[in-house]
């Protein structure tokens, strides 16, 4: 088990140093930018941090399962492996923006601020919690999160690759399609119900634009989603074959 | 129980049945030569018992050891195949490295010395290794791996002549100094005749034969003869010989015959041993 937390993490270490410097980049340019022409920019490369979470959960599946097969390794180990690799990074990558958000605020003259989920959903109520209970729930609901989007990527790709070539296509060609235009049309077509399910969304997620929101109603659904998402994944894993 | 132990496996993919019922052993420390046309399941089987595929019906045991989902009795397992399953942009030596984490029996030094004799360039992505090399690259790590089982389906292709000799006395050096179970899936069956201890032949999934190379072909022979001749003999024989095909042309015919006791032969007729392609020939082509 080690040995293949410790592959896991080496190899997907260098893309997570490649996205934190492009981020630096992209901040030290913002808070230049600011500075320079003068404003306020109030920042969701926060959000970032979830896409990048979905797009490595998409990609780490396959090649690792491949080499360790290979290598003599069971699915349940490799599945326990690269639940744990995800557990870290989701802690790390949490622990990161939680402290590029605190710098930020730390910093008014940077201009420039780095919002994260809890700190856009639950605002008013981490703005009125005390700095420690302010920080767990920054960490909490950043590594929920985080986690949630590594996963669902994780399970994406063991579909993806046991699909036949149809269900391949589906997944590769509707899933965005559905994202990028499938969902924005429907909101037009269907506006009560995507109210009804978004308003449901964000009860279930603890969010209140009349108070100040209850991030732990947050944190129980998202612990929800990641248990439900971690368990169809053992079972797609479970069942793979090459 | 020492050895591989495949009981009662069946596989089924959509309408094809891959394998029907498979029952068989590998004892340790035997080479293997398991032979089929295409498509006869000798992959599936491989895959099989080394957990990269399921069963439908059957299991196989490793020294005692349920292999599915197994770590303790996958890692005294080995197979290469075709496929590579190493990420494509990983270079040769950066392979051997991650093998070496895994199977600690690993010979790292054995594996570099064997990329010299085959002059595999181990800076190279395994990607951008042509058909040959990426299978001596995968023949090099199982010939390095020290695992008591070592799979290898289809382990010369695309290789030419020099590199296939060197292969196979590297194999034989291999399992004479550490006897290790190896068992070779090909369809070079003269060039593997000479390596194998034990013959195992599969057919539309199932096993037809499943021997000794030696016993295999002392009781195997060709008969020829006049057309008359020959069928009156094979008229005559007992119960137990099988007669597995025949040829004729002109007035003469030969025929094959597994089981055959060496008895005194008529007048006019010739009897001679059967190579092991020839064997496998008649025996897959009915």
């Amino acid at each position: 088990m080690k040995k293949i937390l410790k592959y896991q993490c080496f190899d997907l270490v260098k893309a997570l140093i490649i996205y934190y410097l492009v981020i630096l980049l992209i901040i030290s340019l913002a808070v230049i930018g600011m500075n320079v022409a003068g404003g306020t920019k109030r920042s969701g490369l926060g959000f970032s941090s979830e896409f990048f979470c979905l797009i490595v959960g998409l990609c780490m599946f396959r090649e690792y399962f491949y080499l360790f097969m290979q290598n003599g390794v069971s699915r349940k180990k490799i599945f326990a492996g690269a639940c744990m690799c995800l557990v870290i990074f989701s802690a790390v990558m949490s622990a990161m923006d939680v402290l590029a958000l605190y710098i930020l605020e730390a910093l008014p003259a940077a201009n420039v601020s780095y919002m994260t989920i809890s700190s856009t959903l639950y605002s008013g109520y981490v703005n009125n919690a005390g700095p420690v209970l302010r920080l767990l729930v920054e960490l909490v609901i950043s590594f929920l999160v985080m986690y949630v989007f590594f996963v669902a990527g994780y399970l994406i790709s063991i579909c993806f690759y046991r699909s036949p070539k149809p269900g391949k296509i589906g997944i590769a060609v509707g899933l965005p399609l559905l994202v990028v235009g499938g969902i924005p049309v429907l909101m037009v077509a269907f506006p009560d119900i995507f109210a009804r399910l978004i308003s449901f969304f964000l009860f279930i997620m603890g969010y209140s634009d009349t108070s100040s929101g209850n991030p732990f109603i947050g944190m129980v659904t998202l612990t929800v989603f990641s248990l439900v998402i971690t368990g169809l994944s053992y079972r797609a894993v479970k069942g793979t074959q090459i | 129980m020492r050895g591989i132990e495949v009981k009662n496996i069946s596989k089924s993919f959509k309408d094809t049945q891959a394998l029907r019922n498979v029952t068989l052993t590998f004892e340790a420390g035997k080479i293997y030569g398991l032979l089929g046309r295409n498509g006869a399941g000798k992959s599936t089987l491989l895959n099989i018992i080394s957990n990269r595929k399921y069963p439908n019906e059957g299991y196989v045991s490793v020294d005692g050891m349920p292999s599915a989902e197994n770590d303790e009795a996958l890692r005294k397992m080995f197979l290469i195949n075709e496929m590579n399953l190493y990420p494509e942009s990983m270079k040769v030596k950066d392979a051997f490295k991650v093998t070496k984490t895994f199977y600690s029996s690993f010979d790292e030094a054995y594996a570099l010395k064997l990329s010299e004799m085959f002059e595999l360039n181990i800076k190279k992505k395994i990607k951008s290794l042509s058909t040959g090399y990426q299978s001596i690259f995968r023949n090099i790590l199982a010939l390095s791996v020290n695992v008591p089982y070592v799979f290898f389906d289809e382990p010369v292709l695309g290789l030419d002549a020099y590199h296939r000799d060197l292969f196979y006395k590297l194999l034989i050096e291999k399992y004479s100094e550490d006897p290790f179970t190896a068992v070779i899936s090909t369809h070079l069956i003269e060039e593997v005749a000479n390596v194998i201890e034990e013959v195992i032949i599969i057919k539309k999934g199932e096993i037809l034969k499943n021997q000794s190379r030696d016993s295999i072909l002392e009781n195997s022979c060709t008969i020829s003869g006049t057309v008359s001749q020959v069928d009156s003999y094979v008229a005559s024989l007992p119960a137990r010989a099988e007669v597995i095909g025949s040829d004729v042309i002109g007035g003469l015919k030969s025929v094959y015959i597994c089981g055959d006791d060496g008895a005194r032969l008529p007048e006019g007729l010739e009897r001679s041993t059967m190579d092991l392609q020839k064997l496998f020939i008649q025996l897959t082509s009915m």
